[in-house]
C-alpha cells in the first residue's frame, strides 16, 4: 500500500505502464521495468506534492489550449483522483476495474481517457491528465535507474542509448577536429 | 568589503550582473550582489550528477514559480492566466542564473540587427514597416559593439571559424557575419556525423554552411583574467544543466570568481529585491526579503537591474520607475516592445545509419545564415526579418522526445517498435526565427495574480503574429529541401505554429524587451550604454533592452552590452572621486 496512492489507483497504474510500453521486441515491459515504484516516488516528491507549481487563485478553466496545467491540483492529487476516474469509466463501461480487464479493453478506456470522454472531477482536464499520466510513465521507462524505473538500465540498452558518460575521445567515434590551415 | 554601504547594488547574477560585478569590482568599486537563488560558491560538486535528464525536466535550475511567475494572455481581450509552471521559457535562477542552463550558442549579431527600421525603409520603402509594428534602431551600430563582443569572447573562451575579417570574406566561416577583427579566441569544435551531413548537403544546395559559435571549449583555455578552464568532453547534458566540468562559459565559473576575489565583491544569495527605491530621479537603494522572508533596505550610490528581462521588466514598474507604455496611446515605455522568438525542429530519419546525438550539446554543429536577419531579399514575401538554421546534437537521451514517423501512434506497441526502430537514426535540423515587436504586444502588471510578498505579477500580452506564421512557413520550406536533400527514408516535418502561443511547450528562452534601449528618451526606457533615461544611476541590463527578437540567439550581445554598461556605471560612479585606493572602503554619503 503506497501512502500516495490508494491500492486500486496502483493497481491501474501497473496495468497502464504495460499499455503504454507493452512487454515484447526484445524488452521488458513498464511494469516489470519499475513505473509504478518510479511514478510513486516522483509524486511523494517535491515534483509530485508541487514544488514550483504556482497554486494562488483564482483557479480558472482556460478557454484554449495556450494557457497549459490550470487546474489547482498538484500531480500527486491529479493521479488520484484521474486513476479513480477511470476504474469508474472501465467500471460503468466494460462492467470491471481497469486492472481486471483484457489488454485490449484497457486500450479502449485509455483512448477515451485521451480523446477527452472519461469523466473526471472539476478542474482536472481528462487530455491534460492523460499527457501527465503518459509523460510520467515514459519518464519511468527512460529515466535513469536511481528514480526506481529503467530496471538496471535496460531500457536505455534496448533503444541504444549509452547512459551519461563523457564521450570526446572514448568509444564513441569523433572526427578528430578539422585541421585549418588559417587558425592562429 | 565591510558591511558597510556598496557604491553599487546589482540585482541577479547571470551573465549580465556577472560581467558587471567583475568589471566595476576589478575598478574599484564596492558591489553587493542580491540574487534571489541559492550561491553554488566553489565549482567543486556544485553540479555533481547533473547529467540527468530528469533532473533537466524537472526544472531544477529554473525561476521558482511556486514563488513568482508570469501571466500570459493572447490579446487585450482575453483575461490573463498565470504559467502555474514554467513551460514556453524556462529563465534560470541562483547565482549564474539562466548562464548555467543556455546551451553555449555564442553569437554576434549581424549589422542590421542594430538599425533594422532605417535599414528596411532603405531597401523595402517607407511603408514597408507595416502599422503596428514598432520595430526601432538601437541607438548603437555593430562597430560601437565590436569591441565588447571581442572582450565577451576572450573571458569565455568562445570556439568558432570566422567568416569576415575586416572585410574580407574567409572560407569555412559566416560570410553575412559582421566583420570581426580577428579570429576567434579558440578552434572550432570536433565535427559531430549529424551537423557534418547538414553541412555537406547545404554545401551541394550552394549554401555556406560554417561552425556554431561555442562558449563550450574546444581545448583547454585561460582567458584574460587567468581564469582556467577544461575542454568540453561531449557529455551532452548543455542545455538545461550546468556544466559540470566548467567546460562551457558561464557567469559562475568565469566573471564570478573575478568578482570575488577583489574583496570587494559581497554575494547575498536567497535575497529577493522587491523594489528599487528612490526620489527626485535619483535611486537611494533596494528593498529586499531574505530567505525566511525578513525585509531589509540596502542603500548604494547605483542600482543595477540584470534579473531577466521579464523581472527586470516588473521591478520598474513595481518600483514606479519610468513611464509605463500604453498600447492604446502609444505613449511611454516601460514594458514596449515585448520580443520573442520561435524554434522548430525537422527530422531526416535514416534506417540504416545512427548519429550518436547523445554526444555534443546544442552549440556544436553547423549553421547557414542565408535566410537570417535581411540577409535574403524580402520583397513580395509577406513578412520582414528571419532566422538561423542549424544541425547541433540537441538532446542527450531518451526523455528528451525520439523522432518517429508521421502517424506513429503516442503509446503503446507500435509505438514502442517505431522509438527501438528509430532512436539515433535521425538527424535533426533547427529553424530559428525572430518575432518582430508590435503596438499590442507588451508588458504590464497584472490586475489579479500576485507573488509570494502580495505585489502584482508581470502580465505579457503576446500571440503569434501574422509576420511569425509567413516567417515560419518559408523558413519550413526551405528546411524541408534540405532535409530532402539529405535523402533520407523518413521526414518528421516541423508541426507548425499553433493557433495560440502555448505558455506550456518549451519554444525558447529569448524573451527581450520591456525596456528597451534607445537614442531617444521618448520611445525607450534606457539610453545606448543602458542607463535609464528617468533615473540617472539605475542601469538595467540584459535581454530587457533589446528593441526586438532577432533570427540570431542574444546571449552573446546581452554580454557585450553588458561589458559596454560596465564601461558607463564606472565612468559615472568614479567621476569627481580622488583615486580609490585598492581595497579600501570608505562610505560616501
Amino acid at each position: 500500500m503506497s501512502e500516495v496512492l490508494p491500492e486500486a489507483a496502483v493497481a491501474t497504474l501497473a496495468c497502464i505502464a504495460d499499455r503504454v510500453f507493452p512487454p515484447g521486441g526484445g524488452c521488458a515491459g513498464g511494469r516489470e521495468l519499475g513505473v509504478v515504484p518510479y511514478v510513486l516516488g516522483q509524486l511523494a516528491g517535491p515534483w509530485g506534492q508541487g514544488e514550483k507549481m504556482y497554486r494562488r487563485e483564482p483557479f480558472v478553466a482556460a478557454p484554449h489550449p495556450g494557457h497549459g496545467w490550470q487546474s489547482g491540483l498538484t500531480p500527486a492529487e491529479a493521479f488520484a483522483l484521474g486513476l479513480a476516474a477511470v476504474d469508474e469509466h472501465a467500471a460503468r463501461e466494460h462492467g470491471s476495474p481497469f486492472a481486471g480487464l483484457r489488454p485490449d479493453r484497457q486500450d479502449t478506456v485509455l483512448a477515451d481517457l485521451e480523446r477527452g470522454v472519461v469523466a473526471t472531477p472539476a478542474g482536472l482536464d481528462p487530455a491534460q491528465f492523460f499527457t501527465l499520466l503518459l509523460e510520467t510513465c515514459v519518464e519511468g521507462v527512460f529515466s535513469d535507474p536511481r528514480y526506481g524505473g529503467n530496471r538496471n538500465g535496460e531500457a536505455w540498452a534496448w533503444i541504444g542509448f549509452p547512459g551519461p558518460g563523457e564521450h570526446a575521445g572514448t568509444a564513441v567515434d569523433l572526427a578528430p577536429a578539422q585541421a585549418d590551415e588559417e587558425l592562429p | 568589503m565591510s558591511g558597510g554601504e556598496p557604491d553599487v547594488i546589482v540585482v541577479g547574477l547571470g551573465w549580465a550582473g556577472g560581467i558587471i560585478a567583475a568589471e566595476l569590482t576589478k575598478a574599484g568599486l564596492d558591489v553587493v550582489g542580491l540574487e534571489r537563488g541559492p550561491d553554488h560558491d566553489g565549482r567543486a560538486g556544485a553540479f555533481a550528477g547533473s547529467r540527468d535528464e530528469l533532473r533537466i525536466k524537472r526544472l531544477e535550475h529554473t525561476q521558482a514559480t511556486d514563488t513568482e511567475t508570469w501571466t500570459l494572455r493572447h490579446d487585450r481581450g482575453e483575461t490573463a492566466l498565470p504559467l502555474r509552471r514554467a513551460g514556453a521559457f524556462t529563465p534560470g535562477t541562483g547565482v549564474g542564473g539562466s548562464s548555467l542552463l543556455y546551451g553555449g550558442m555564442a553569437w554576434r549579431f549581424p549589422e542590421y540587427d542594430f538599425m533594422p527600421r532605417t535599414a528596411i525603409t532603405a531597401r523595402y520603402g517607407a511603408d514597408a514597416i507595416a502599422d503596428g509594428a514598432t520595430i526601432a534602431d538601437w541607438g548603437i551600430s555593430y562597430a560601437d559593439l565590436a569591441p565588447y563582443y571581442d572582450q565577451f569572447e576572450r573571458m569565455a573562451g568562445v570556439g568558432g571559424r570566422a567568416g569576415n575579417i575586416n572585410g574580407r570574406i574567409k572560407p569555412g566561416g559566416n560570410p553575412f557575419e559582421a566583420p570581426r577583427s580577428g579570429e576567434f579566441p579558440v578552434p572550432p569544435m570536433r565535427d559531430l556525423p549529424g551537423p557534418s551531413l547538414f553541412r555537406d548537403t547545404t554545401e551541394k544546395l550552394g549554401y555556406h554552411p560554417f561552425p556554431v559559435p561555442s562558449s563550450a571549449l574546444s581545448a583547454d583555455y585561460v582567458n584574460p583574467d587567468g581564469i582556467a578552464r577544461h575542454a568540453c568532453t561531449y557529455c551532452g547534458y548543455c542545455a538545461g544543466a550546468p556544466c559540470e566540468f566548467g567546460a562551457k562559459a558561464d557567469a559562475l565559473v568565469t566573471v564570478l570568481p573575478v568578482a570575488r576575489r577583489t574583496g570587494r565583491f559581497e554575494v547575498r544569495a536567497g535575497c529577493t529585491v522587491t523594489e528599487v527605491l528612490h526620489d527626485g530621479g535619483t535611486a537611494r537603494g533596494v528593498r529586499y526579503h531574505d530567505a525566511d522572508g525578513t525585509r531589509h533596505e540596502l542603500r548604494a550610490g547605483a542600482v543595477v537591474l540584470s534579473a531577466y528581462a521579464l523581472n527586470n521588466t516588473r521591478l520598474l514598474l513595481n518600483s514606479g520607475l519610468g513611464t509605463p507604455y500604453d498600447p492604446v496611446t502609444g505613449t511611454g515605455s516601460v514594458g514596449k516592445n515585448y520580443g520573442y522568438n520561435f524554434g522548430f525542429h525537422s527530422h531526416a530519419l535514416f534506417a540504416g545509419r545512427t548519429f550518436q546525438n547523445y554526444v555534443g550539446s546544442p552549440a556544436i554543429g553547423y549553421a547557414i545564415a542565408e535566410y537570417n536577419a535581411d540577409n535574403f531579399d524580402h520583397t513580395g514575401l509577406g513578412f520582414l526579418d528571419g532566422g538561423l538554421i542549424w544541425t547541433s546534437n540537441r538532446a542527450a537521451g531518451p526523455l528528451a522526445g525520439i523522432p518517429v514517423p508521421p502517424g506513429t501512434p503516442r503509446w503503446g506497441a507500435g509505438w514502442k517498435r517505431a522509438i527501438g526502430r528509430w532512436y539515433d537514426r535521425f538527424v535533426t535540423v533547427v529553424g530559428h526565427g525572430a518575432v518582430l515587436p508590435h503596438r499590442d504586444h507588451y508588458l504590464d502588471l497584472d490586475p489579479t495574480y500576485t507573488d509570494r510578498y502580495g505585489l502584482p505579477l508581470l502580465r505579457i500580452t503576446f500571440d503569434w503574429s501574422e509576420n511569425d506564421r509567413r516567417m515560419y512557413e518559408f523558413m519550413a520550406g526551405k528546411v524541408a529541401g534540405i532535409v530532402a536533400a539529405m535523402d533520407p527514408d523518413e521526414v518528421v516535418p516541423p508541426p507548425g505554429l499553433p493557433d495560440h502561443f502555448n505558455t506550456a511547450a518549451y519554444q525558447s528562452t529569448h524573451n527581450t524587451g520591456g525596456a528597451i534601449m534607445g537614442a531617444d528618451p521618448a520611445m525607450s526606457v534606457v539610453s545606448p550604454w543602458l542607463r535609464m533615461w528617468d533615473c540617472g544611476n539605475v542601469w538595467v541590463a540584459g535581454g530587457s533592452a533589446l528593441p526586438q527578437g532577432t533570427g540570431t540567439g542574444p546571449t552573446g550581445t546581452i554580454c557585450a552590452l553588458a561589458y559596454r554598461a560596465a564601461h558607463d556605471i564606472i565612468r559615472s560612479q568614479t567621476a569627481g572621486r580622488p583615486g580609490r585606493p585598492a581595497g579600501a572602503v570608505t562610505p560616501v554619503r
